[in-house]
């Protein structure tokens, strides 16, 4: 009867609109399993009394602390900034500390992070009211763009992408359509299904000022159709606005950009191209809401709405602070969570990031925290069996398993001409693949090879001319020594009295500004000649030195062994 | 033109050279060409062209230079002669068209000019008594054949880099126990001619 | 003696046709353009470190060379990558690298320690890439960035201030780690791992 109701709706998509969609044919569908979570309304974490604020926001886009140590600091102050992109203190307190701190990433990188003790009060920046204004119709689109780099926001949903710049980028195209992302497809995440359910108006808001800002023809909210009460919220929020609300099948990843771009649009993006050429923009629905907060309300981006679940304990969605310690979201969800925490990811069960470090603070990225009571939650990985149930889900239509062989045998141009770059990181062929074999972790790693591969040809490339333009300049010197010298020679062929040393220019040739004898004469300071026979002394008796060392161990040269 | 077709096909498929009459399998399994497919393709094809050459060159010069002159016992010698001779022309003009992605073939062109599978299409040829267009069908069939071998071989080569093939059966062992098993299959053209 | 005269009249014929297709070849073979543009691939797919570990005064000539039949896996710097991809790009067996010329190794640069230079501008002399800043009589400096790790400026220098220090790869936080590597993140640091961390601690 369910699945009855779903496919009519799906049919209608919503009264007044036959959009036709093109949903995800490939993917996969596992359970759900974000009733738990759902099931209670969004809770307000408990201030933390130490938040962590990474200074690295997007891969390696580093900010500048605007703050000292021990300086006190008010909720939504700005802390850290770069070219008119902020960072704002989550809470009131004082600067304990700027310094290096685990945070959540893959490569399990340390980056700077300022570290604020919290007083408690939670006390607003009163900057925060000024910049308040209902209406936004009455700045100019540009301006809002920079407000919302000014609240530091990024994207919300999965990469963190800094907000204004894909703003900014799409502003140069001509944006037709807009969508927002409130798809949500992974497993256990309901962090925007909440929001949805509570603070859909809001949500909407935030779209209207996206469309004002981008001048969207069409503006769609595509939704997952499983999301009952998300939808129902979300339709009465667009009543008398040009938004459109098309549902979609529940599949997984049917909310990766691509494919969505796909399911609404029927376009395809090449690879490297960005959606903008295409004419489409695509928000996430938690961004949306945190546009609505920074341009309606002036407050900054200072919290997010994450899901923390897993088994070992109370699944909840909770409005957590940035830079608030994970263990403090876990704790708040289970007294006795750290305990019975085996394995702690960061993001869904199928793309996250597995953590080692309880103490990396949460950030805007962070939609979901699995606190797990098994090890890991991978099987042991087998043998490849060749079933090609990889191939049938892979929503990129790329074909894993080939991909796989690539990447484990490091067979670098294979993996790349087999378009491993077209790989979304989805994780369904982890899903289906009956070897229990981690492909996408295969996958990244390769990505990362690769990567390092282009860096090292265009080290090379870049070598390669220096060191040509190192060849031409001597081959320059040697030119100009030669022909000096044979001006020379008629000199004194012409004027025989005059002897010429022809020697000097000998040396010359060999080497254009080495310290001669005459140099150093006119260096004539005995201190530094002292300090040259010391060194020289010094280099003489480490040389001896190794020269036993190697007799020692009588390994013979490398070099003195190939010229025997 | 039926039986042109069957030729090829027969000499390509059924008949295969390399797999089914074991002509020039040293040279497939020798050949260096690491772990890619063009350098097998390019070889297949030079092949192919000489094959196909050889086969006419050698049929017009035995019927207008040996038979005439009683001196059909020089065949052997002639035939490997031309062989060489036209690798070296080939080389030259493939060298002229393809400047850049020449040279890895250079070491490989020798390898046809001793090729068995060369060789051994014209001696069949002339054994057969076949005629001057029957002979060029069966030489671009045989050629085929062996382009076709050499794709599937090497392709099969860069599966089985893998490194979890248990360790007594790395290398060539693996590779003739494929190629066995390939000829196996191809013994299965036999029912299609 | 009929026999023997047509036995002549073949060979004879037979080796003008050789001739001919030898000088017909020998035209159509083109100048010394293709080997160039054989040698500039090859030579991009060498690493460009200049280091001459390879016998070589640098990478070109070791390229030429590999057009010419030289072995592959001389290449240090480049290690088994390069290895591979000669193989590839050569189509010739692949082997490891010959440890007569050395073993792979991280990426390295060259450091000078400052107080040391004495200012002999030996080293500036002996970089093939112009990575060394400094004058006579002045402390020199290593463009960390231009560097390298060729090695060459280690031997002339007189007082030994020149060290090879591995060279700190741009960290990107998607380094992802392959699996069977231990499922645990390893952090660069020490840092608590969960259940180490008290809870009394001040977070």
């Amino acid at each position: 009867m369910n699945s009855l109701i779903r496919l009519s709706r799906r049919l209608r998509n919503q009264a007044g609109y036959t959009r036709k969609t093109r949903p995800l044919r490939r993917g996969i569908t596992p359970p759900i399993n974000k009733s738990d979570s759902l099931s209670k309304a969004i809770q307000k974490l408990p201030l933390a009394k130490e938040l962590v604020l990474p200074l690295r926001v997007y891969q390696s886009l580093t900010l500048e602390p605007v703050v000292k140590e021990g300086e006190a600091v008010l909720k939504g102050q700005v802390i850290a900034s770069l070219d008119g992109f902020n960072i704002h203190a989550p809470s009131s307190g004082t600067v304990a500390t700027i310094e290096d701190r685990p945070y959540a990433n893959p490569a399990g990188l340390y980056a700077p992070c300022i570290v604020i003790n919290t007083d408690g009060m939670d006390r607003w920046h009163p900057s925060i009211s000024d910049r308040a204004s209902e209406n936004f119709n009455e700045r100019s689109p540009y301006a809002l763009i920079e407000l919302i780099a000014e609240a530091g926001i990024t994207g919300l949903g999965g990469a963190g992408f800094p907000c204004h710049q894909k703003l900014h980028s799409a502003t140069q195209h001509n944006i037709d359509t807009l969508i927002i992302n409130a798809m949500e497809c992974e497993p256990s995440i309901a962090a925007d299904e909440a929001l949805l359910q509570e603070r859909a108006t809001q949500v909407v808001e935030g779209i209207k000022i996206l469309q004002y800002i981008l001048h969207a023809k069409t503006c769609l909210v595509a939704i997952e159709d499983s999301k009952d009460a998300a939808i129902k919220q979300l339709l009465s929020a667009v009543e008398g606005s040009d938004i459109e609300v098309v549902i979609l099948p529940t599949r997984y990843p049917s909310g990766s950009e691509q494919q969505l771009i796909k399911a609404l649009c029927d376009k395809e993006l090449a690879r490297g191209q960005l959606p903008a050429s295409i004419g489409v923009h695509c928000q996430n629905v938690a961004t949306s809401y945190a546009i609505f907060e920074a341009i309606c309300l002036g407050r900054p981006l200072v919290s997010r709405i994450t899901t923390i679940t897993g088994d070992a304990l109370a699944s909840c969605n909770v409005e957590v602070l940035l830079g608030t310690p994970v263990v403090d979201a876990l704790e708040f969800c289970d007294e006795n969570a750290l305990e019975k925490t085996k394995s702690l990811i960061f993001g869904g069960p199928l793309m996250g990031v597995e953590l080692a470090n309880e103490l990396c603070p949460v950030n805007a990225t962070t939609n979901c925290i699995i606190a797990s009571q098994s090890q890991t939650l991978l099987k042991p990985e087998q043998d490849c069996i060749r079933c090609g149930f990889c191939a049938q889900v892979c929503p990129a239509y790329l074909l894993p398993q080939q991909l796989l062989l690539a990447s484990q045998q490091g067979a670098h141009e294979q993996a790349r001409a087999g378009g491993l770059q077209d790989c979304i990181e989805c994780g369904a062929c982890n899903y289906v693949c009956p070897s229990h074999i981690p492909l996408v972790q295969y996958y990244r790693a390769e990505k990362a090879e690769l990567r390092n591969l282009d860096a090292m040809a265009s080290r090379a490339q870049h070598w390669q001319q220096r060191f040509e333009n190192h060849q031409a300049r001597l081959d320059k010197q040697k030119a100009t020594a030669l022909d000096r010298r044979s001006r020379a020679l008629r000199m004194r062929a012409k004027a025989p009295q005059a002897p010429i040393k022809t020697d000097l220019h000998d040396e010359q040739i060999k080497a254009p500004s080495s310290a001669t004898a005459e140099t150093s004469a006119v260096l004539s300071a005995d201190q530094a000649k002292s300090d040259i026979q010391a060194a020289l002394a010094r280099a003489r008796a480490k040389k001896a030195q190794q020269q036993q060392s190697t007799a020692i161990s009588d390994k013979p040269h490398p070099k003195s062994e190939e010229k025997e | 033109m039926t039986e042109f077709i069957v030729i090829i096909v027969a000499a390509a498929l059924a008949n295969n050279y390399v797999l089914v009459q074991f002509l020039g399998a040293s040279t497939v399994y020798s050949l260096p060409l690491g772990s890619k497919l063009e350098p097998a393709i390019a070889f297949g094809i030079a092949n192919l062209l000489i094959i196909v050459g050889s086969g006419a060159l050698n049929y017009l010069l035995y019927h207008a230079l040996l038979v005439p002159t009683a001196t059909t016992y020089l065949y052997l010698v002639m035939f490997m002669l031309i062989n060489s001779l036209l690798v070296v022309l080939l080389d030259a003009i493939w060298q002229r068209l393809h400047q850049s992605s020449y040279l890895p073939l250079k070491s490989s062109m020798l390898m046809i000019a001793i090729n068995t599978c060369v060789l051994g299409s014209t001696l069949i040829s002339l054994e057969r008594n076949s005629d001057f267009l029957i002979t060029l069908a069966q030489a671009l069939g045989a050629g085929l054949g062996f382009l076709i071998v050499m794709v599937l071989l090497s392709a099969m080569r860069i599966k089985l880099s893998d490194p979890r093939i248990p360790a007594p059966f790395q290398g060539s062992a693996i590779a003739i126990i494929s190629a066995g098993l390939l000829a196996l299959g191809f013994l299965g053209f036999v029912g299609i001619v | 003696m009929a026999q023997l005269l047509s036995l002549f009249i073949v060979v004879a014929v037979l080796s003008l046709l050789s001739l001919g297709i030898l000088r017909l070849a020998k035209l159509l073979k083109v100048d010394g353009k293709a080997q160039e543009q054989w040698i500039e691939r090859i030579n991009g797919v060498l690493p460009q470190t200049q280091c001459g570990q390879c016998g070589y005064s640098g990478c070109r000539p070791y390229a030429q060379a590999l057009s010419q039949g030289e072995a592959i896996n001389k290449c240090p710097p480049g290690g088994a990558a390069t290895i591979n991809r000669l193989s590839n790009l050569l189509a010739r067996e692949s082997v490891p690298l010959d440890p007569i010329h050395g073993v792979e190794s991280e990426r390295k640069i060259a450091y000078i320690r400052e107080a040391d230079c004495i200012g002999c501008t030996k080293c500036i002399q002996a970089c093939p890439v112009d990575a060394i800043l400094g004058a006579s009589k002045r402390m020199h400096t290593v463009i960390v960035s231009e560097c390298t790790g060729c090695d060459l400026c280690v031997e002339p220098c007189p007082v030994d201030c020149i060290d090879m220090i591995p060279a700190q790869s741009p960290a990107s936080i998607s380094q992802w780690r392959k699996p069977g590597s231990p499922t645990t993140i390893i952090w660069p640091q020490t840092a608590p791992s969960i259940g180490d961390a008290t809870k009394g601690q001040p977070r």
